[in-house]
C-alpha cells in the first residue's frame, strides 16, 4: 500500500506543499516495505487537467492514498471515483521527516 | 414553529479549527464563531471559484440560501479581521458527503471511499479513530 506526499524539495526533511496536484516532486512511501521514492512532478505548472494527469501518474506507480494538507474539488471528486484515500494531514506536522516518522510500517525488508 | 434546517453538504472537513490575530488583541474573549456551512460557502466561491449555482447543488441547498449563507460568512470574517477577533471554525448544522475519520494519535483526517470498515489509522496505526458524520 503507498502513500503520495507532496513535497518542495527532493531532500529528506523537505517542506510538506501547500498544494498536492501543483507541488513540484512527490514523497512515495510504500507501507509494506518501508520503502521511499521521490518523484517530480511534470504537470505542477500545468494550466489544466493537472488533477487528472497527477492521479494518472500516482495509480501507474499504484499509489493507493494521498496525504496533503488540501486538495481541490476536481482531486476530490476523481479520488472518491477510484477509490483512493485522501489523508489531511495536521498541520504539527511540516516536512517530509516529521511526517514518515508516524507512518506505520506494515512490515520493513531484512 | 420554523421549518427544521436541512443539513448542508460539506465536502472535506477544514483543516484547522480557527484562527488567532498577531498582536496584543489576541484574547480568547473576543472570538467569533463561523460554522461549517459558511466556511464552505466560502471555500466554494471564492477560493474554488464555483458560481453560485454551482455551489448550492454541491451543498444541496438552493441558490438563495447559499446567498445568505454567504453574506453571513463574509460580514463575520470582515468583523474578524476590521476588530481583531479570534476566529473559531465549528458548529453548524451540516453534514458530511463522504466518510471522514479523524485520528486522536496523529490528528489527521482521512476517508474511506471504499466504505471498508475500518479500525485503525490509515497512517500510524492508532485506533483510536472518530467517525464524522456522513449523508445517507
Amino acid at each position: 500500500m503507498k502513500i503520495a506526499i507532496p513535497i518542495e524539495s527532493k531532500s529528506e526533511d523537505a517542506k510538506i506543499s501547500q498544494l498536492f496536484a501543483r507541488s513540484s516532486y512527490f514523497a512515495i512511501l510504500d507501507k509494506v516495505t518501508g520503502n521511499k521514492e521521490i518523484i517530480d512532478n511534470p504537470y505542477c505548472n500545468d494550466s489544466m487537467r493537472i488533477a487528472a494527469n497527477v492521479i494518472w501518474m500516482l495509480a501507474q506507480k499504484n499509489v493507493e492514498i494521498f496525504a496533503g494538507y488540501e486538495f481541490g474539488l476536481k482531486m476530490q471528486n476523481e479520488t472518491y471515483a477510484r477509490k483512493i484515500n485522501l489523508v489531511l494531514i495536521s498541520d504539527k506536522y511540516h516536512n517530509l521527516k516529521e511526517l514518515t516518522s508516524i507512518i506505520k510500517v506494515i512490515q520493513k525488508d531484512l | 414553529m420554523a421549518r427544521p434546517k436541512h443539513k448542508r453538504v460539506i465536502q472535506q472537513p477544514p483543516k484547522i479549527r480557527g484562527f488567532k490575530p498577531i498582536g496584543h488583541y489576541s484574547s480568547g474573549i473576543n472570538s467569533l464563531e463561523l460554522n461549517l456551512e459558511e466556511y464552505e460557502a466560502i471555500r466554494l466561491l471564492d477560493y474554488e471559484n464555483l458560481t453560485q449555482k454551482e455551489a448550492a447543488e454541491y451543498m444541496q441547498i438552493s441558490r438563495p440560501t447559499l446567498t445568505r449563507i454567504y453574506e453571513t460568512a463574509r460580514t463575520k470574517l470582515s468583523t474578524m479581521l476590521v476588530e481583531a477577533k479570534q476566529l473559531v471554525i465549528e458548529g453548524g448544522q451540516y453534514i458530511f458527503k463522504n466518510s471522514w475519520y479523524e485520528c486522536q494519535g496523529c490528528l489527521c483526517k482521512f476517508n474511506n471511499p471504499s466504505e471498508k470498515n475500518l479500525t485503525e489509522c490509515i497512517i500510524c496505526g492508532d485506533n483510536n479513530i472518530m467517525k464524522l458524520e456522513v449523508v445517507k
